[in-house]
């Protein structure tokens, strides 16, 4: 493994570890705070309950989701100094804003998780919803950074030498929008099923079902909404895309050939020597209807990209099936929630076991699809760490054996998910049954 | 607005080592207590800074931002060079923040206690000796863009006397403020006499460690200091060293905790200041500075964020901090 694969490889993966535990840091706090709302109006004692175990998750996950996130904020440096020397300054502004919001979240989170016997009961449960809020800012303001590789602006380029740079300007690149949007709604696609799957697993054990069927029921409401907003905010994604950066689009669509009528292809395995795609669902002319509305729309193909400006585009493009394949199936899953207990209302939604299996096989599906869709983004803007000024070759460290902090790194990651994993296995036990160890609540 | 954004970067670093440095503090002081004494210097501990650990570590994050908007040279120099011993200092980080929350969340308190306990003591050392190390190597002007081989390029600048001995003055620091503050945190009184022991012995170790640092620091960069700010700050760590044995003899461990915080940020003005604008040989803040606009936007975004972090900040010790707690 050569150092520049190396370097690119560390930072995927950390980024792809980061990102799990920042969705759920995100998105988990609403759900408590919902939990702990419904108990403060109806004083049920399963509710505080829930609150506090899910305030337990997420003090795990937002703890990893920080020292994760501390490490990227290194890394940036550490594995692409060239590109932080020229990119720092200029799109600083949403890294700036993020550590407040990033700070006033763990504030808001201190707040919360002691304060259960120190605060006015409504401001305690304000400090929840906080935590969420700033949650979702802070995410939101990263990926406007992550925006502004992708459509890079507030700056003139002049031989090399970045000037005039408006850090306002850069904040609000064209991609910040849809891609903020789009992650936010993944979040809460791929926490909302993801706890909700996890209690439909342990609901259908049949310990504790009551407590298990609320936090469900909390959970995938969010998931649902969010997986049935999410075609929107892709298609707005996508045709975004194909207009700046149509190298992507045409590696997400295995889009070879530059025409008007281009067909949408469902799967397929693209052919890199032949420019063909075989083994493909092929729906006439959809594609150019979905990314110009118009059936003769032209869409650019990878005959038009010079090949040293193509990104790797097997890897791309199997990453966005997969994405769109996850989304669609959590799309069906959240409209028959919907039918169950809007329409369907008659028989009680938990009693449709085969239903609830479904939701608890649908447990890692979110997350799957949120590693694919950074896949698409991320190795789709190759071979440009800059979106046509920088390359990532240009950007890396030039210290030799990355190889060593690649795989020291690689081996760390898989420690922690593994005792994350352990921990959170214990946490369940606990809650679940009688346990000689417990700590008190 | 550019003295404002280097005034937040040394904001940003002195909480960081005055309020995370303390949490790492406590760690090292774990590490060199006798087996019998750590379940209440853990406990002590967790009172103290159950709520407020996490954001103490974000003014890291804070200055490193500043570091690589506002200066960005400066932020490429050290990531480049510095690339080991800041990896040293992720691992401590990582290591540290896991432990920590593993072991007061998990559901079941058996023997993996005390693996968390034994991660949590050793990070807790590995990641203020390594920052210590790194801002050592920077401060030595040792750091060499012009560096040829690996070790002249990436080794050199931070594997030193100088270096180190700034990493053992900086843990020292932090085991210092950690026994200082936690004084207070206790009833009993024979505890109260074991944390003043612990907190002369960790400024016997300032002190010492300083000393090694002055020692093994080139003579025109120590003659330099001693001669300019340097010596000012000397002196005032001097002078405080005696306030805080005094306060500490008349258990005014409200006061101790002032003095103790008041040498620290003595030390850091004075290595800040005493080159002002330049903070060691190459290492210029006004040659690294970003444009205007950017150090405008950020210096702007600093008030912002300060005005809001501040009281938040404020907010959460005033909840925590008030309440049970006897004599401050």
């Amino acid at each position: 493994m050569d150092d520049f694969l190396a370097a690119r490889s560390q930072m995927a993966l950390s980024l792809a570890f980061h990102i799990v535990f920042a969705c759920i840091g995100m998105v988990m706090p609403f759900f408590m705070a919902v939990a702990h709302y419904k108990w403060l109006k109806t004083g049920e004692e399963m509710y505080y309950k829930l609150a506090r175990s899910w305030a337990k998750g997420v003090a795990i996950f937002f703890v990893v989701g920080a020292v994760s996130g501390t490490m990227l904020s290194f890394e940036l440096g550490l594995l692409f100094p060239h590109f932080m020397e020229h990119a720092g300054p200029i799109f600083g502004m949403p890294f700036s804003l993020e550590g407040t919001a990033f700070f006033l979240e763990a504030i808001a989170l201190g707040l919360y998780l002691y304060g259960w016997k120190r605060l006015n009961r409504w401001v305690h449960w304000g400090t929840g919803v906080a935590v969420g809020f700033m949650g979702v800012a802070s995410g939101i303001l990263v990926v406007a950074a992550n925006a502004w590789m992708n459509s890079p602006t507030g700056f003139t380029y002049v031989d090399g030498v970045y000037t005039d740079i408006d850090p306002i300007a850069a904040l609000f690149n064209d991609a910040w929008f849809s891609e903020a949007l789009h992650m936010v709604i993944a979040a809460f696609t791929a926490v909302g099923f993801g706890v909700a799957g996890l209690h439909a697993f342990l609901y259908l054990k049949g310990r504790n079902a009551d407590f298990h069927g609320r936090a469900l029921k909390i959970a995938i409401v969010f998931g649902a909404v969010a997986a049935l907003l999410q075609p929107i905010s892709g298609d707005i994604s996508a045709r975004d895309v194909a207009d700046r950066q149509p190298a992507k689009l045409a590696a997400m669509e295995a889009h070879f050939h530059t025409e008007p009528r281009a067909d949408l292809m469902i799967g397929g395995v693209p052919n890199m020597e032949t420019g063909e795609v075989n083994y493909a669902i092929r729906l006439p002319g959809l594609l150019s209807l979905m990314i110009h509305h118009d059936v003769d729309g032209v869409v650019k193909g990878l005959d038009q990209i010079p090949k040293d400006e193509q990104p790797p585009v097997p890897i791309v493009h199997y990453a966005f099936q997969i994405m769109i394949g996850i989304g669609t199936v959590l799309a069906g899953l959240a409209g028959l929630w919907f039918l169950f207990t809007l329409v369907l209302k008659k028989r009680p939604v938990l009693e449709r076991r085969w239903f609830i299996r479904l939701l608890a096989l649908a447990t890692p599906l979110g997350f799957l699809a949120v590693e694919a869709g950074w896949t698409v983004t991320e190795v789709g803007r190759q071979p440009w760490i800059i979106y046509g000024y920088m390359k990532t070759a240009d950007a890396v460290t030039p210290m030799p054996g990355i190889q060593v902090t690649f795989f020291f790194f690689t081996g760390l990651y898989v420690f922690l998910s593994l005792v994350v994993f352990w921990l959170m296995r214990r946490q369940i036990r606990a809650l679940n049954g009688p346990s000689l160890n417990t700590t008190a609540s | 607005m550019i003295y404002f954004v280097i005034f937040c970067l040394f904001t940003a670093l002195t909480m960081y080592l005055l309020l995370g440095g303390a949490d790492f503090g406590a760690g090292i002081l774990e590490l060199f207590s006798p087996r019998a004494k750590r379940k209440h210097l853990q406990h002590v501990t967790y009172k103290a800074i159950g709520p407020i650990w996490e954001a103490n570590h974000i003014w890291l994050i804070l200055a490193v931002v500043i570091l690589f908007v506002g200066f960005p040279s400066i932020h490429a120099l050290m990531v480049t060079h510095l690339h080991i011993p800041l990896t040293l200092v992720l691992i401590g980080i990582i290591f540290r923040g896991t432990a920590f929350v593993f072991k007061h969340y998990d559901a079941v308190r058996d023997e993996s206690q005390s693996i968390y306990d034994r991660i949590f003591m050793y990070s807790s050392m590995l990641t203020p000796l390594f920052l210590g190390i790194a801002a050592g190597a920077v401060l030595g002007g040792r750091v060499d863009p012009n560096a040829t081989d690996f070790y002249g390029a990436f080794v050199a600048p931070w594997l030193n006397p100088f270096a180190f001995s700034v990493g053992l003055f900086t843990v020292s620091i932090c085991a210092f403020l950690a026994a200082v503050y936690l004084i207070g945190e206790n009833d009993d009184p024979n505890h109260v006499t074991r944390f003043t022991t612990k907190a002369k012995w960790a400024n016997i170790a300032v002190v010492g460690s300083g000393g090694l640092v002055l020692l093994f620091g080139s003579s025109e960069w120590r003659s330099d200091f001693v001669l300019g700010l340097g010596g000012l700050g000397l002196a005032v760590a001097a002078v405080a060293v005696v306030l805080l044995w005094t306060a500490l003899g008349k258990k005014r461990f409200g006061w101790a905790r002032v003095v103790a915080a008041g040498q620290v940020v003595a030390v850091l003005a004075a290595v800040g200041g005493h080159g002002f604008p330049s903070l060691a040989p190459g290492v210029d803040f006004m040659d690294a500075a970003a444009g205007e606009g950017t150090i405008r936007g950020l210096g702007w975004a600093l008030v912002g964020g300060l005005a809001l972090i501040g009281p938040a900040l404020a907010f959460l010790f005033k909840v925590f901090k008030t309440a049970e707690a006897p004599g401050k």
